[in-house]
C-alpha cells in the first residue's frame, strides 16, 4: 500500500477593514506593493507579483512557522511566481511537532531506535499553489496533503494571517471542480444520512427528559445507516431539501432551514465523503490526486508533474467561478 | 444540400448567440428568447392585424427602401467587427498575460455573436424586401369578379401583412440587440490601449 496523494481547492477574496466590498488584486498590489516615487498602476505587474511573494514569504523567514495549538509546522522549502498566468507556487515543508516521537524499526516494535524531541518537526514537502487574477476579486489556492497527514490548514490560515496583518479580511470556502463533483456523483452511493439539530427549547428539552432541561446546549444527531442508494435514487426521494419524513416534532425537526442534514458519500474505492444536503445537492468529494505524480521511488509529490496537473485543475476552477471563457485556449 | 448557403445555420447561431455571454456560456433560458423574438412580434402582428393596419404599395416602397439602406449598413458593419477583433488578437503578440488572453477570447466570442447577430439581420431584411415586393401581387394575379377568389385574395393579402408584421418587429429586436452590442463594442474602443 501506498500513500494517496490529496488536493484542497479555497477560492479566496479580500475585502478591506469590515466593508462588504470586495477588493481587486491590482488594486491590493498596488496599494501595498508601490515603492518611493512610484506612481500606482504604472509599476509592471511582474514587480507587483514578485515583491508580493517576497513579502508573503519572507514572513516565514528560515523558520518552521507553527499552528496555534504547537502541534504542526510549515516553512518554505521553494517558492516560484508566474506573474502572466498570475500563479505562485512552490513547496513547503510541513508536519507534526510539539511531541515526542519514538523512532522504531518497523521488524521490532519493542525497542525505540531513537527519539524525536518535541521541539523537531517531522518534515514532508507538500505542494501549494497562489491563484491572484490580476483583474479580478476572486483568487484560488491549492494545497496538496497526504491522506494521512496534511498542513493545508496551517498553510491557508497562515495566508490568511498575512491579508491579516495588511487589515484585509480574508473570505475563502472550499472548492471542488464541477466536473469532479460529477463524476463522483456518478460512482458513488450514498450509505448514511444524519440529522443535527444544536438548538431545542427548553420545552422540548423537558420532554425528552426532564434531567435534560437545564442543558441549552443539548444537541440531537439522528442517524440512519444501512443502506446503499445511487445519487439519482437519493435525489427522487429528496422533498424541499428534505430526505426524512417521518414526523421527529419532539426533536423540533420539522423547519429544514433549523436542522442539518449531512449525506455520507463513498466512492467505488470506498473513499467516503460528507456533503451537507440541500435542494441542489452540493457535494465536496476528495480529490485525489493520481500515483503518478510522485516523485519516482518515493511517495511524495514530484514538482513539475504537480504542477502541471494543478494548472489542469485549475483551468477547470476558473471556469467554474466564470472566470475564463469555455473555449480559451491558454497556449 | 448545397452547403454553401448556410442561412439555417446563421439563423441557428443567431438565435443561440441570443441566450450566450460573453464567456460563451448559455445563461439565459430559452423562454427569454422566445418570448422578446417571437411572442411579442407575433402579439404586435395580431394587434396590427387586428385594428386593420395594412400596408399599401406606397408604404412598402418607403420601406423597402429604408430596409435597404439598413442592409447596406450591415454588411459594412461586417468588416468593421472583423477589423476591430483582428486589432485585439494582435494585443496578445505583445502581452501574453493571462487577462489579456482571457479578454481577446471573450471579444472574439463576442464578435462571433455579433457577426451571426448582423448576418441574420441581413438575412431578415432581404425576406422583408422580398415581402413587401409581393404587396404588388394583386396587380400580377388574374382578375376575376368572384367572390371566393376576392375573398381568398384577402386571405392572401391579411396572412402576408402578418408575415410581414411579425418578420419586421423581430427584424427591430435584432436592430436593437445590434445596436447594445456596438454600444458595448465603441465604449470597449475607448478603454482599450491597442498597440502601435
Amino acid at each position: 500500500m501506498a500513500h494517496t496523494l490529496k488536493l484542497s481547492i479555497y477560492c479566496f477574496s479580500i475585502r478591506k477593514g469590515r466593508t462588504k466590498e470586495f477588493v481587486g488584486f491590482k488594486e491590493f498590489f498596488n496599494n501595498h506593493f508601490i515603492e518611493g516615487e512610484e506612481k500606482k498602476y504604472e509599476v509592471p505587474k511582474e514587480i507587483l507579483y514578485k515583491r508580493f511573494a517576497d513579502s508573503y514569504f519572507e514572513t516565514f523567514g528560515d523558520q518552521f512557522i507553527k499552528n496555534i495549538d504547537e502541534t504542526k509546522a510549515i516553512g518554505i522549502n521553494t517558492y516560484n511566481t508566474m506573474p502572466k498566468l498570475n500563479i505562485i507556487d512552490g513547496m513547503v515543508n510541513g508536519g507534526i511537532t510539539g511531541i515526542d516521537q519514538d523512532i522504531f524499526d518497523s521488524s521490532n516494535a519493542k525497542a525505540a531506535e531513537s527519539t524525536i524531541d518535541k521541539s523537531k518537526v517531522t518534515s514532508l514537502p507538500y505542494y501549494f499553489k497562489i491563484w491572484m487574477p490580476y483583474d479580478s476579486q476572486v483568487g484560488v489556492i491549492m494545497v496538496q496533503s497526504y491522506t494521512e497527514t496534511g498542513v493545508t490548514s496551517l498553510f491557508v490560515d497562515k495566508f490568511k494571517q498575512f491579508f491579516k496583518t495588511k487589515e484585509y479580511i480574508f473570505d475563502f470556502e472550499r472548492h471542488v471542480p464541477k466536473e469532479f463533483k460529477e463524476k463522483f456523483a456518478k460512482k458513488s452511493v450514498v450509505k448514511e444520512i444524519a440529522l443535527y439539530k444544536t438548538k431545542l427549547s427548553a420545552k422540548a428539552r423537558e420532554e425528552l427528559n426532564s434531567l435534560f432541561a437545564d442543558f441549552e446546549g443539548l444537541k440531537v444527531k439522528i442517524s440512519i445507516s444501512g443502506f446503499k442508494l445511487d445519487v439519482d435514487s437519493f435525489k427522487e426521494g429528496l422533498q424541499d431539501g428534505r430526505f426524512i419524513h417521518s414526523d421527529l416534532a419532539a426533536f423540533e425537526i420539522t423547519d429544514e432551514n433549523e436542522y442539518e442534514t449531512i449525506a455520507t458519500y463513498e466512492d467505488v474505492s470506498g473513499r467516503e465523503s460528507q456533503a451537507k444536503v440541500s435542494k441542489n445537492l452540493d457535494i465536496f468529494p476528495t480529490i485525489i490526486l493520481n500515483n503518478d505524480l510522485k516523485e519516482t521511488g518515493k511517495e511524495y509529490p514530484n514538482y513539475k508533474k504537480i504542477q502541471s496537473h494543478t494548472d489542469a485543475i485549475l483551468e477547470k476552477v476558473k471556469i467554474d467561478i466564470e472566470y475564463s471563457p469555455e473555449n480559451v485556449d491558454k497556449n | 444540400m448545397w452547403t454553401k448557403i448556410k442561412i439555417w445555420e446563421i439563423r441557428k447561431d443567431s438565435l443561440l448567440s441570443l441566450r450566450k455571454d460573453i464567456n460563451n456560456r448559455i445563461v439565459k433560458n430559452k423562454f427569454n428568447v422566445i418570448l422578446y423574438y417571437n411572442l411579442i412580434p407575433l402579439i404586435i402582428a395580431i394587434i396590427f392585424l387586428i385594428i386593420g393596419v395594412t400596408i399599401n404599395s406606397e408604404i412598402a416602397n418607403y420601406f423597402i427602401t429604408a430596409i435597404s439602406i439598413f442592409a447596406g449598413l450591415f454588411f459594412n458593419l461586417l468588416l468593421v467587427v472583423a477589423s476591430k477583433l483582428n486589432e485585439r488578437k494582435k494585443i496578445i503578440d505583445s502581452n501574453s498575460d493571462e487577462e489579456t488572453v482571457n479578454y481577446v477570447e471573450r471579444y472574439t466570442n463576442f464578435s462571433e455573436q455579433l457577426i451571426s447577430q448582423i448576418s441574420y439581420t441581413i438575412i431578415l431584411s432581404l425576406l422583408l424586401i422580398v415581402l413587401m415586393f409581393f404587396i404588388h401581387f394583386k396587380k400580377w394575379l388574374p382578375h376575376f369578379e368572384w367572390q371566393y377568389l376576392s375573398l381568398f385574395y384577402h386571405g392572401l393579402k391579411c396572412l402576408l401583412n402578418g408575415i410581414i408584421f411579425y418578420i419586421g418587429v423581430q427584424f427591430i429586436v435584432m436592430l436593437f440587440v445590434i445596436l447594445s452590442s456596438m454600444y458595448t463594442m465603441l465604449l470597449d474602443d475607448i478603454k482599450i490601449k491597442l498597440p502601435k
